[in-house]
């Protein structure tokens, strides 16, 4: 048995191999108030609650952490999960409690409370910056709880919209890639689904033809380190394809025309203006080929639906904002088998 | 379900207060001296001849030559989540009730050397006002963000950010040893409160009081313990568990409503 742990944040993520099989364990890490653990008795502890007194073969962890006392535990020194996501070099969005990481990219630490009019430029209804403040300020303190109303599930995603959008910023090369995995908390836990194409589009802004894959269980930096020390035992797990397919995205600057061939006798036509959002309900598995035409181009391609359908962003300029609009048009619509 | 513990008050047989007078002065005690709170601990020759108290009851363990002495005392540390300033001392006051706000109006004059106790810091003008009188510090439940951040005051947030109640044990307990001379040191998020050895009252109700620190950071979730709980729309408040589901826990909060919470959502109060 193997274990490869994601250290950082307000839960560990401990994914457990087994020959052929896996798993993945979340050991919640409480807050940061006192009494509080040291890091190899957080250590002992994670992989306690993970697989109990059984001794694992080798174990593995990512995380800001460094101490002699990890000898005992660890087959090989902590690594940065940066570095190792980097090393991984799979296509990625992780927005985590201590990293924001997007395709090599990446930001250790933000403050958020410091960052509140950002947060309220993402958030559809109006709040007092104090309430903003203080609720990332206190997640400092209490990072362990989770999302319950509305608003906190809204502030989390304004907050990861501007820690992605950060990350570009800093970074200002275009994403070259036609898909991203997304991972991380606030992205994993999504109550739906579509809420996650909806953060990643705001955020990262693709242009064209884009596909968006979910990693629900949060495995991806563990698998990551995995991956450096044990290359072949991560590409079996790769190989049983443990994320989910959200879909593919389609992205316009301006009005577009769509038809749609689902192989029925006629294609199905589209038209989506300059400021809409719109989920097209693609089948999971169900291939379509796609034109399409606006004032200045034209083209066609082939796609495979997903969890959430096909969606056409013709928002344009106006993806910088966040609208109640946007969220139902993706949000109300029916989602497909995995 | 296990759930984090948080321990808002400690009983320390061994805690240590230092007692510092500055470059120049002239220690009065040796190692090893039996000292009373009202006890001199040093001196400072300048144009005015300035005389140091102990402090607290104990024992000098350590002499700094000059400078400073280091007293070993038994406390009740009240630890906080979060602090900021410098390590102030000055004598308890409580200026608002666990749940309300410190208002401008009760901060005056006589506050001047008082380390003020209350619910929450509702405005940034308190701050100051406090400052300007000669407030030591502010030991309460929260207050916002950006007048925590801009204060210069001694302060010490029990529970978090915004206007959590001050939880109600650690309230009742300060309220008990109101006018004693107290310790706040923000960046160990504590507030030290020394046992009087030779008075067995207060002595006997320190101890009654307080448990010793805990070693567990996690514990089982049981119905009847008492939590805390950190949802945004009760942020901070206490409670005690009602009944244990499967992933989420029913908590009849202090005020008598009774919610239903992730277990992730609320911490164990020792």
């Amino acid at each position: 048995m193997i274990l490869s742990i994601d250290f950082g944040g307000a839960v560990a993520k401990v994914l457990v191999i087994k020959g052929e099989k896996f798993n993945v364990v979340e050991v919640p890490l409480g807050f940061r108030t006192r009494p509080r653990m040291s890091i190899p008795e957080t250590l002992r502890y994670i992989i306690k609650q993970a697989v109990g007194d059984k001794k694992p073969s080798a174990v593995y962890v990512s995380g800001e952490i460094a101490s002699v006392e990890l000898k005992e535990f660890l087959t090989e020194p902590a690594l940065d999960p940066i570095e190792s996501l980097e090393k991984f070099g799979l296509p990625a969005v992780v927005v985590g409690a201590g990293i924001t990481y997007v395709n090599g990219r990446a930001r250790r630490g933000d403050n958020l409370a410091l960052r509140a009019e950002e947060i309220a430029h993402w958030l559809p209804f109006g709040i007092k910056l104090s309430e903003i403040q203080n609720f990332f300020a206190n997640k400092e303190i209490y990072p362990q709880p989770i999302p319950v109303t509305d608003k906190e599930i809204k502030l989390e995603e304004a907050a990861a919209r501007v820690r992605i959008r950060s990350v570009i910023t800093d970074y200002p090369s275009p994403i070259t890639t036609d898909y991203i995995i997304a991972s991380g908390g606030v992205l994993s836990k999504a109550s739906n689904p579509a809420r996650v194409v909806l953060m990643i589009l705001d955020a990262l802004q693709p242009e064209g033809l884009f596909n968006i894959f979910l990693d629900r269980s949060q495995m991806l930096p563990a698998l990551a380190v995995l991956s450096v020390f044990e290359e072949r035992g991560a590409q079996k797990i790769l190989d049983q394809n443990p994320f989910t397919f959200l879909g593919p995205t389609f992205s316009v600057s301006e009005e577009v025309f769509l038809k749609i061939d689902l192989g029925l006798p006629e294609p199905q036509e589209l038209e989506v203006a300059l400021g809409e959002l719109v989920l097209f309900p693609l089948e999971t598995r169900k291939l379509a080929k796609v034109s399409f035409k606006t004032k200045v181009q034209q083209g066609e391609f082939e796609v495979e639906g997903g969890f959430c359908g096909l969606t056409i962003d013709a928002r344009g300029d106006e993806r910088t904002k966040m609208s109640r609009e946007w969220e139902e048009a993706l949000c109300s619509a029916r989602l497909f088998k995995k | 379900m296990l759930c984090p513990v948080i321990q808002k008050i400690v009983f320390n047989k061994k805690a240590f207060v230092e007692r510092r007078l500055g470059d120049e002065s002239r220690l009065l005690v040796k190692k090893g001296d039996k000292v009373r709170p009202f006890d001199f601990v040093g001196e400072i020759r300048d144009t005015v001849r300035q005389r140091l108290t102990a402090g607290v009851s104990g024992e000098i363990v350590k002499l700094i030559p000059g400078k400073a002495v280091l007293v070993q005392t038994s406390a009740v540390i009240v630890r906080g989540v979060i602090g900021k300033g410098e390590d102030s001392e000055g004598e308890i006051k409580i200026a608002a009730g666990d749940d309300a706000p410190i208002e401008l109006s009760v901060i005056d004059a006589e506050c001047a050397g008082d380390i003020l106790i209350g619910g929450y810091v509702p405005t940034l003008e308190v701050f100051k006002k406090a400052e300007a009188v000669g407030v030591k510090g502010i030991v309460c439940g929260g207050t916002d963000f950006a007048c925590f951040k801009k204060t210069a005051l001694s302060t010490l947030l029990t529970e978090g950010f915004g206007r959590p109640p001050l939880n109600r044990e650690v309230f009742e307990f300060l309220k008990r040893v109101e006018g004693r001379h107290v310790f706040l040191s923000p960046d160990q998020e504590g507030l030290l409160v020394a046992i009087h050895l030779d008075g067995e009252e207060s002595h006997r109700e320190l101890l009654e009081a307080q448990p010793e620190e805990v070693a567990e950071v996690f514990a089982e979730l049981k119905e009847g313990t008492g939590v805390q709980v950190f949802t945004s729309e009760n942020f901070g408040q206490g409670g005690k568990a009602a009944k244990v589901l499967k992933d989420t826990v029913e908590v009849l909060l202090d005020g008598g409503e009774k919610i239903e919470v992730p277990g992730r959502n609320v911490g164990i109060i020792k």
